[in-house]
């Protein structure tokens, strides 16, 4: 009996130990060994081992995961979501690596699970087996580096603490009810089977989190990115604005011959980018839209001019289908104008996004050169550009009812599209 | 009262605009109040807003900051084409002819070259030029057509469609509507010169009744001269 006890204890130390090992690569900490840790090793496996005696079943597992939550906090210090998501999971591999080797090795392939409980020495090698095991599992890159890879996660959101501990509760319960029924084979599938499809839920729930996550990130820094930028454009908007300044001035003072050379430079250098200046303005998620749509209008030498003052997140103050619709909209819109204005003489759209109050109103300006039916515009298949188009006008007036105000007129030469809509419904 | 609506934002050549201004303020019997900003304002939008009188804006075209002159004046323009633009800038661009035709601006011009007596000619013309901004409109349910008259050239029946082409400056439009209905809307300068044509009269340089075509002021010869309306046209 005292055998047994003190063999028993020593593969609980051994167990303890490896978990340490394991914890110790997920983290890939070192290892510093101190005589209060080997201590505070040897206490924790005795309240386990009193703990797998005295207990009842259900607490079994919640105190010994306690337990070696307290040993892993004692010897690496990490913060407690980290120390408590490594605990779970390697319990839970633990459990799992548990069930197939009862199974495969004594229960299914020798048939001797009473022996073995019976067999000091068949015990104590399954536990050590058991833990090599363990240790080899978590030692394996792949593993490791998933483990690892959902770390952030988990120290974010609570809701998946909870999860992992239910999943290590449910996966001992399975244990304690398979080590009764030893001899049951449904038990045995359906708790493999209970835990593999829990554990695979979970990890495609955090799978799917990471890669929301991960875009989060990218669009922080895309964001941080157009807010340096914009500060680099006013800066070089407002440099712009003097070295013109200056140049004049000094043109002012110069020859003729001086003078030509002066406007030559400044026309070399005068490129339309105040557009580009003025992207950080626009609402988020039409910025895409119109900088796909202008970057084609500067490629069909049309010029381009945008005025906006937007400066509230309008894209978060509308409904999913009003926004679309509104993409939808600027879309046409947009790939209309740059259609009439490349045949115009002038060439030119001016796109104007003003905020007035709650009130947004979308204003495009483009110059034309067609014969214009007046009374066919916007009718199904009537177009002044040819084949395949003449949908786009018919298309945003059907949409006209669907919370924006959209109004087309012809003032002289110029064609202006109207679209005005509230932030508040 | 007419109101000149100044936006500069160099002290210096705001001082050079307010002395060409000063002279003009009595000079005529029409009241002139002049107005200053230093960049776009609440109280700049209100004044844009605020389609009660007669304004003739100077707008400087580099402003610093995001909002320019051609923003300031795409706004004056989303409702009023009424009053005048002139635009100051350090350099003329391609840009000019593209504002120019769309912002319907009466003038640029350039800081360093004579901006003083520039500005000053400017004004006077304004003030002194019979104003024509009357407008010719039609509205269906998709589209509101609004034109300048002084922009259309003539006026035709297109015989296959039955409907009336509203030739301007630079397109064509094709509206529903009979001669009889479309004179209603336009003023004396337009005249029946065929019986399928209306032509203003202000912009034809040349009629040959013989050949039976009349020159634009443009260059176009239109072959829609009929002898029978000679009298209305003399």
């Amino acid at each position: 009996m005292i055998l047994e006890l003190i063999v028993g204890y020593f593969s609980v130390v051994f167990a303890m130990f490896i978990h340490v090992l394991c914890f110790k690569r997920c983290v890939e900490r070192k290892l510093d060994i101190k005589w209060f840790k080997i201590l505070a090793t040897l206490l924790v496996s005795v309240l386990i081992m009193l703990n797998n005696v005295f207990n009842i079943d259900f607490f079994k597992s919640i105190i010994c995961f306690i337990l070696i939550f307290i040993l892993c906090k004692i010897w690496f210090n990490e913060a407690n979501v980290k120390t408590f998501y490594y605990s779970v999971v390697i319990s839970i591999i633990s459990m799992f690596l548990e069930f197939l080797l009862i199974n495969a090795l004594f229960a299914r392939t020798f048939n001797c699970l009473e022996a073995v409980n019976q067999s000091l020495t068949a015990k104590t090698t399954g536990t050590i087996i058991h833990n090599i095991l363990v240790y080899l599992v978590i030692n394996f890159e792949v593993v490791v580096r998933i483990i690892r890879k959902f770390e952030n996660i988990i120290e974010k959101y609570l809701k998946y603490d909870i999860l992992l501990l239910l999943i290590l509760i449910i996966s001992n319960l399975f244990l304690v009810q398979y080590g009764k029924n030893y001899e049951s084979y449904s038990i045995y599938i359906a708790s493999i089977l209970s835990i593999v499809i829990l554990s695979l839920l979970l990890y495609f729930l955090l799978k799917s989190n990471f890669a929301k996550e991960n875009l989060k990130l990218k669009n922080q820094y895309l964001l941080d990115s157009i807010k340096k930028y914009e500060i680099i454009a006013d800066d070089y908007s407002e440099l712009r604005h003097n070295l013109n300044a200056d140049f004049l001035a000094i043109r002012s003072l110069a020859n003729t011959e001086t003078q030509q050379i002066i406007d030559e430079t400044i026309k070399k250098y005068d490129k339309n980018y105040d557009w580009i200046a003025k992207i950080g303005t626009i609402p988020k998620g039409l910025q895409g839209v119109l900088c796909i749509k202008i970057h084609e209008f500067k490629k069909e030498n049309i010029y381009v001019e945008l005025n906006t003052n937007i400066k509230e997140d309008i894209v978060n103050q509308i409904s999913m289908k009003k926004y679309a619709n509104l993409c939808e909209i600027l879309e046409i819109t947009l790939n209309n104008a740059k259609e009439a204005a490349k045949n115009s003489a002038e060439k030119s759209i001016f796109i104007s996004i003003l905020q007035e109050k709650k009130v947004i109103k979308i204003k495009i300006m483009n110059t034309f050169k067609n014969v214009i039916d007046i009374e066919r515009l916007g009718k199904l298949h009537y177009t002044t550009k040819g084949n395949s188009h003449g949908i786009g006008l018919n298309y945003i007036s059907r949409i006209d009812k669907k919370g924006l105000k959209i109004k087309t007129e012809i003032i002289n030469n110029i064609f202006i599209i109207s679209v005005e809509f509230s932030l508040n419904h | 009262m007419a109101k000149i609506v100044v936006v500069e934002d160099d002290d210096k050549d705001q001082e050079t605009i307010q002395k060409v201004i000063s002279p003009f303020l009595f000079k005529f019997d029409e009241p002139i109040k002049p107005i200053y900003y230093q960049r776009c304002n609440e109280n700049l939008l209100k004044e844009i807003e605020d389609l009660s009188e007669r304004k003739i804006y100077i707008l400087d075209i580099c402003l610093k900051g995001k909002i320019t002159g051609i923003s300031i004046a795409l706004k004056i323009r989303e409702n009023d084409w009424d009053s005048e633009i002139i635009f100051i800038t350090n350099h003329t661009s391609y840009e000019q002819k593209v504002y120019n035709s769309v912002l319907k601006v009466f003038k640029f011009i350039e800081k360093f070259d004579n901006m003083e007596k520039r500005l000053s000619e400017c004004l006077e013309m304004i003030f002194r030029k019979k104003v024509d901004n009357k407008i010719f409109a039609y509205k269906n349910s998709q589209i509101d057509l609004r034109v300048y008259m002084k922009d259309i050239l003539y006026i035709y029946r297109d015989t296959n469609e039955r409907k009336l082409v509203i030739k301007t400056t630079n397109n064509f439009f094709k509206v529903n509507m009979t001669f009889e209905e479309i004179m209603k809307k336009l003023d004396s300068r337009f005249k029946m010169i065929h019986r399928s044509c209306v032509a203003n009269l202000d912009r034809i340089n040349k009629y040959d009744w013989k050949a039976g075509k009349f020159v634009l002021d443009t260059g176009e010869e239109v072959p829609m001269l009929s002898k029978k309306y000679k009298e209305e046209v003399v």
